[in-house]
């Protein structure tokens, strides 16, 4: 006779019952359990679809996010919009003003030049008394560039030089120039300007700016506003076409180079009509 | 050949001037210290087979750095800031002067240097100073001592 299981017979039978059906999805569950509480595993799992997104973004950024941005920047842009023009216009201003004082002065001089240059000028001279031998030997003497430095603008390190004479340590003479052009900048507080040019005795020095440095050139004799014009073109040329590098990382050979191509373009008799 | 700013400041009178001088040779006139606020000189040093110039910014005392022109430390790799030992009022303004040089120079490398050490004799006083100020290194600028350590200590920092 056949004796019906009780009911803990009944829960243990069904229990294995159990076991047997779901032993499959018992483990991958805790396989995925495992996945999701250990970080590696998970990062495996997630990275990859993870980069895909980013190459994703990466490839269609412009194209998923262009009006997007675009509307950014124009709220941003209008919201700045004061803020703005308050930055850029004493900037501005102050571009304007330089360069109507700059043009006068080439004017004036033109008119000089032209006035001398007249009979009116023949005139002037002849009743002041003034040689023509005199006049012939002031025009001999040219202003002549003696010496070139580049100089980094915070730190006054040298970066560059060359010269036509003996002079006192060039990287002393860099931090000194430095500290002085500091020291005036400071003590007169004209706002953004900066020194451009210190007179001494029978020299000057010419000083152009840019933005992580400057190039100061010593200069035996006087410039005219026409050759000072001439000059920055030049530096402007020379930096245009030879310092495009990052000056924050400079490598050794640098230096050498960057000396020899400053003795080319400032101090030979053919590049320069400053050089006697 | 690699240059290195380094700026040599701290109130007046502590002997930063003294120390510079001990370090290097002269070049320059003092006098541009009491016109232009500043004096630059040079010494070239050999770490580890490589040559490294510091080019030393020695900078007038004045009680604040507050009212030392900003520009001057600008670009620095390295800042000498020096107290009197024998002086504590020296040392009044030092935590507001090292904030306002790390502000203004993030990373840069700071030593604090207790000068004028032949002036105490106390080694109790010392231990007060060191406790007080902490002191990367104490010097004397007129004996000499610690001066070439000091410089190359920091030329080590800087090339490494």
């Amino acid at each position: 006779m056949k004796t019906q299981p009780n009911r803990g017979e009944e829960d243990l039978l069904l229990e294995k019952f159990r076991e047997i059906l779901l032993r499959e999805d018992r483990k991958k569950l805790s396989e995925l359990e495992a996945t999701l509480q250990e970080k590696q595993k998970l990062s495996e799992k997630v990275s990859p679809i993870i980069e895909d997104h980013i190459n994703f973004l990466k490839q269609n950024f412009p194209r998923e996010f262009q009006t997007e941005v675009d509307r950014i920047i124009d709220i941003k842009l209008q919201r700045s919009q004061e803020k703005i023009i308050e930055l850029v216009f004493p900037k501005l201003g102050l571009l304007i003003r330089k360069f109507i004082a700059h043009e006068i002065d080439l004017l004036r001089e033109r008119i000089d030049q032209q006035v001398k240059n007249s009979w009116f000028g023949s005139l002037k001279r002849w009743l002041k008394g003034v040689k023509a031998s005199d006049e012939i030997l002031a025009n001999l003497h040219r202003p002549s560039i003696r010496e070139v430095f580049i100089i980094e603008r915070d730190s006054g390190l040298l970066l560059g030089s060359a010269s036509l004479q003996h002079t006192i340590d060039k990287e002393l003479l860099a931090g000194m120039l430095t500290a002085i052009k500091l020291f005036m900048e400071d003590a007169f507080r004209r706002g953004e300007e900066e020194v451009e040019l210190i007179h001494y005795g029978l020299y000057e020095i010419f000083i152009q700016n840019f933005y992580g440095f400057y190039i100061a050139l010593a200069i035996r004799g006087s410039l005219s506003m026409q050759e000072r014009d001439q000059l920055s073109k030049q530096l402007f040329t020379f930096v245009n076409e030879e310092l495009n590098t990052d000056l924050k990382d400079l490598k050794p050979s640098f230096y050498a180079q960057v000396n020899q191509k400053l003795e080319q373009y400032f101090l030979t008799k053919t590049t320069t009509q400053f050089h006697d | 050949m690699i240059s290195k700013k380094i700026v040599l400041t701290g109130s007046f009178g502590v002997g930063k001037t003294s120390l510079f001088n001990r370090f290097i040779s002269n070049t320059f006139s003092d006098n541009y210290l009491t016109t232009i606020g500043v004096k630059v000189e040079k010494k070239a040093l050999q770490v580890a087979g490589e040559e490294v110039s510091l080019i030393l910014w020695d900078i007038a005392g004045e009680v604040s750095q507050e009212k030392v022109p900003k520009s001057y430390f600008l670009g620095a790799s390295a800042i000498i800031y020096i107290f009197d030992l024998s002086r504590p009022t020296t040392l009044k303004n030092m935590r507001a002067d090292l904030k306002m040089l790390n502000e203004l120079l993030p990373g840069v490398i700071i030593r604090k240097v207790g000068n004028k050490k032949d002036l105490i004799l106390e080694e109790e006083e010392l231990k007060k100073i060191r406790r007080k100020a902490s002191p990367d290194i104490l010097t004397s600028a007129k004996t000499g001592e610690n001066v070439e350590d000091l410089f190359f200590d920091i030329a080590k920092a800087l090339m490494s």
